[in-house]
């Protein structure tokens, strides 16, 4: 097989070890932010916005708090977490002296970031909740592995770019050119429907619209449109295959040649 | 059985070639230490090893396995001492032994028995709960020797070990080197101690400029190139002296004369010479082959 | 020209030489960051938002999140400046020892690196200016002028403020705090994006309490033309100087203590 599982489970255990020691550190970036985030924004807006796609501003704005905020820790795990671990402490060098492979290494890397973020996406629902913001409590808790495989598609992506442009000097382009606008012109505070024509075709090119499309109605308690579901999941498993292919091509050129 | 077989391996980065064709063999159970200057292409011939750089072109076979080849039950087989300060910073000492022991797959309860041991071996295991940023230098690459360890190799690669090092500390990883090599492990090493390489080599290959200019044991290198005894003599050279045949090296401000009885130069020496004698050694060997002038 | 000025000069300089070398990367994120605030909010959110009334005058969103942007900009950059980048030049690089090894003295150490993260976040405020201008969100008038300088005092207070973390830090991580304590919540509680009115009143306690608050205040009535009084500029201005000194005091002696002793 490509990947060893004996590897991967040992590599796991290892982000474990280190994520528990930074466990409180990772708290607040990934936790607290959300969720002050999440009330500044539904109570702020939640005034002038009276109603939202038919629902009060703070519910409609739950759904993209959770689906957004895996996009900023995938991209600073895959892009300066990254760099890190193979230009500056080097361990990957020590890592790939033993039997473990770059496949493991790349795979591991993007699972354990992406299930990081479980936690967080569980206790920014409870917070919601209280907030009255969470209509379809099934709905919301379905949704947390979902958006853990999203992150899985946004890492692959955003690890892509940190390995072709190398220097973590350029990383911040990443955020500025792709997950800025990405978060911002997704639907993460308002409702892409309503936008000019032009924003809603923009939309389109972020993984994360697609996923709000998904994630939305689930936790807002409404049908979801079971062939747009599969069809967005193609797209974005063709996404993570093809990306992470890429991914694996350009480590082995950068980390071997 | 030699542990690794090099045929005529190259390797380009873009346009430069930092490896233009190397031939060595580490036979098992022997020390063979590869010398060069900063820039000879020696770590870049230890990566190729273990696999971390591809090869542009040769052969390169590692317990008679071609290197692309190069699987798991090759690599539980070979320990890496890398250059640089690779440990993991999020864990203690103890901690870098045994998850980098369990990377090998081994049974929990044996890495541990490892650990004890090359903690003890090391002299580390007053320090084992220690993050590893708190670290000396020497400590750290005590535990960088002691990770390679783990898996218990029968082959480790050495790249400058006891770089940057204090005296004591170089003579503690000297005397777990000469361990090793009584246990029977093939050792490859690569420095720019002199002294060290002729303490602990069976075998010394001395590349430059991505070759090798010559190979021997320390004392077969030194009788060949550079006698017994070199005498190095101030400019200007005495007018007997210098019409002389010995074999000689200029150096800028004075000559370096190589000689197996040294009467036979003292005789030549005259009244006004400023000279240096001294029993010759890998160093000058080195110096000899390479050249005197700075790399960088 | 006095010995201070001159090696303040000296450190400012050394910082803006190597800014130079990026400057057209760092042209396009300062643009493109507060087009990318602008379009998103200004008309995503602003077909949701007409406009938002102060004091019964309703002002345009987009004009309203315009003055907001500045502030934020600013506050952003300084304190960036001076705790990950400072910190990085005074942990990573040994900068800091390079530096007290000559005559330099700490007082002109930190003035150095808080008036060089002023500078660096005065062209990320005046970028924002021009885009805002540029997309009708900012109307040119005296007044407006006046927001430069006192943006500049913010920039100040808030690179006092990084460098009060830098003096504590030990670690990177650190700042993760400083961000999420700090930083974020003066984007978010301080009236950048809406009023802090619609807030409860203990979090407005909370926001009054952030010198991000007031400067908003203050350079949104300068830009947008609602009246402060006299005495409202005094106050908030003498608070945001205060806390400047405060911070500057904090990091002096914090930093003093742990190099020197």
């Amino acid at each position: 097989m490509f990947f060893s599982i004996l590897n991967i489970k040992a590599l796991m255990k290892r982000y474990y070890i280190e994520y528990r020691q930074l466990v409180s550190a990772f708290f607040f970036g990934d936790v607290l932010e959300r969720i002050m985030f999440f009330i500044a924004f539904g109570m702020g807006l939640g005034r002038a916005v009276s109603q939202i796609d038919g629902v009060d501003y703070i519910t409609f704005l739950a759904p993209g708090i959770a689906a957004g905020s895996g996009v900023f820790i995938m991209n600073i795990a895959t892009t300066y977490g990254v760099n890190n671990r193979y230009e500056g402490s080097g361990i990957w060098n020590s890592w790939l002296s033993t039997p473990i492979r770059l496949q493991d290494i790349l795979i591991s890397e993007l699972i354990f970031d992406s299930l990081r973020a479980a936690p967080s996406l569980f206790i920014l629902y409870v917070v919601a909740y209280f907030f009255g913001a969470v209509p379809s409590v099934e709905g919301a808790m379905l949704t947390i592995p979902i958006l853990v495989l999203a992150n899985m598609v946004y890492g692959v992506i955003t690890l892509n770019m940190g390995v072709y442009l190398g220097r973590m000097l350029y990383f911040r382009y990443i955020q500025a050119l792709w997950v800025m606008p990405m978060y911002l012109f997704s639907g993460v505070f308002f409702n892409i429907d309503e936008t000019p024509e032009w924003m809603q075709l923009f939309a389109n090119v972020f993984p994360l619209y697609h996923v709000l499309e998904i994630v939305r109605p689930m936790v807002l308690g409404r049908p979801v449109d079971m062939n747009s579901v599969l069809i967005s999941f193609i797209v974005l498993s063709a996404i993570f295959v093809v990306g992470f292919y890429v991914a694996y091509k350009q480590f082995q050129k950068r980390l071997f040649d | 059985m030699a542990v690794i077989e090099a045929q005529n391996i190259q390797k380009s980065f873009g346009e430069f070639k930092a490896v233009k064709g190397v031939d060595f063999q580490v036979p098992e159970g022997t020390c063979v230490g590869l010398l060069g200057p900063n820039g000879a292409g020696k770590t870049t011939t230890m990566r190729m090893i273990m696999g971390l750089s591809a090869l542009t072109a040769g052969s390169l076979k590692v317990f008679g396995v071609p290197v692309d080849k190069v699987g798991r039950s090759e690599k539980m087989r070979i320990g890496l001492v890398p250059q640089e300060d690779n440990l993991d910073p999020d864990l203690s000492v103890r901690q870098n032994l045994e998850i980098y022991g369990s990377y090998f797959g081994l049974e929990k309860s044996y890495i541990k028995e490892r650990a004890d041991s090359l903690l003890d071996f090391m002299q580390l295991s007053e320090k084992e709960d220690n993050r590893v940023n708190h670290l000396s230098g020497g400590m750290k690459r005590r535990l960088i020797i002691a990770r390679a360890l783990i898996a218990d190799p029968e082959f480790v690669i050495l790249d400058e070990p006891t770089t940057g090092l204090d005296p004591q500390a170089r003579v503690l990883i000297w005397k777990s080197l000469l361990k090793l090599k009584e246990q029977g492990k093939t050792l490859l090493l690569t420095t720019h101690y002199m002294d060290e390489a002729q303490r602990l080599c069976d075998n010394i290959v001395i590349v430059d400029g991505g070759k090798v200019l010559d190979e021997g044991s320390p004392k077969e290198l030194i009788s060949k190139h550079v006698k017994n005894n070199v005498f190095e003599v101030q400019k200007p050279i005495p007018a007997d002296l210098e019409k002389s045949d010995i074999d000689h090296e200029d150096i800028g401000d004075s000559v370096l004369y190589y000689v197996n009885d040294p009467e036979k130069v003292q005789g030549l020496l005259g009244k006004n010479a400023t000279y240096m004698q001294r029993v010759s050694n890998l160093e000058d060997v080195f110096l000899r082959l390479t050249g005197h002038k700075l790399r960088e | 020209m006095s010995i201070f000025v001159k090696t303040v000069y000296a450190l400012w300089y050394r910082h803006f030489s190597t800014w130079k070398s990026m400057f057209w990367s760092s042209l396009t994120s300062n643009v493109f960051n507060p087009l990318l605030f602008l379009f998103s909010f200004g008309f995503g959110m602003g077909a949701l938002v007409e406009s938002i009334s102060i004091d019964a005058a309703e002002i345009v969103y987009l004009a309203y999140i315009v003055p907001g942007m500045m502030a934020y900009s600013g506050m952003f950059t300084s304190s960036f400046e001076t705790s990950i980048s400072a910190f990085a030049r005074y942990y990573m690089q040994s900068y800091w020892d390079q530096v007290l090894a000559t005559p330099a003295k700490l007082h002109h150490l930190i003035w150095g690196e808080v008036s060089w993260a002023a500078t660096k976040a005065m062209f990320a405020v005046i970028c924002v200016m021009v885009v805002g201008y540029v997309f009708n969100g900012l109307e040119l008038s005296w007044n407006v002028l006046w927001t430069i300088p006192i943006m500049l005092l913010g920039c100040l207070c808030f690179a006092a403020c990084g460098m009060v973390a830098t003096s504590f830090a030990t670690s990177f991580e650190i700042f993760s705090y400083f961000f999420t304590f700090w930083v974020t919540p003066m984007f978010i509680f301080s009236g950048v994006f809406f009023p802090i009115d619609r807030f409860p009143e203990y979090v407005q306690w909370l926001s009054n309490a952030l010198p991000m608050t007031h400067l908003v205040d203050v350079i949104r009535a300068l830009c947008v033309g609602y009246e402060l009084t006299a005495l409202a500029y005094v106050y908030k201005l003498g608070y945001i100087a205060f806390i400047t000194a405060l911070a500057y005091g904090v990091a002096y002696r914090n930093m003093k203590k742990r190099i020197f002793d």
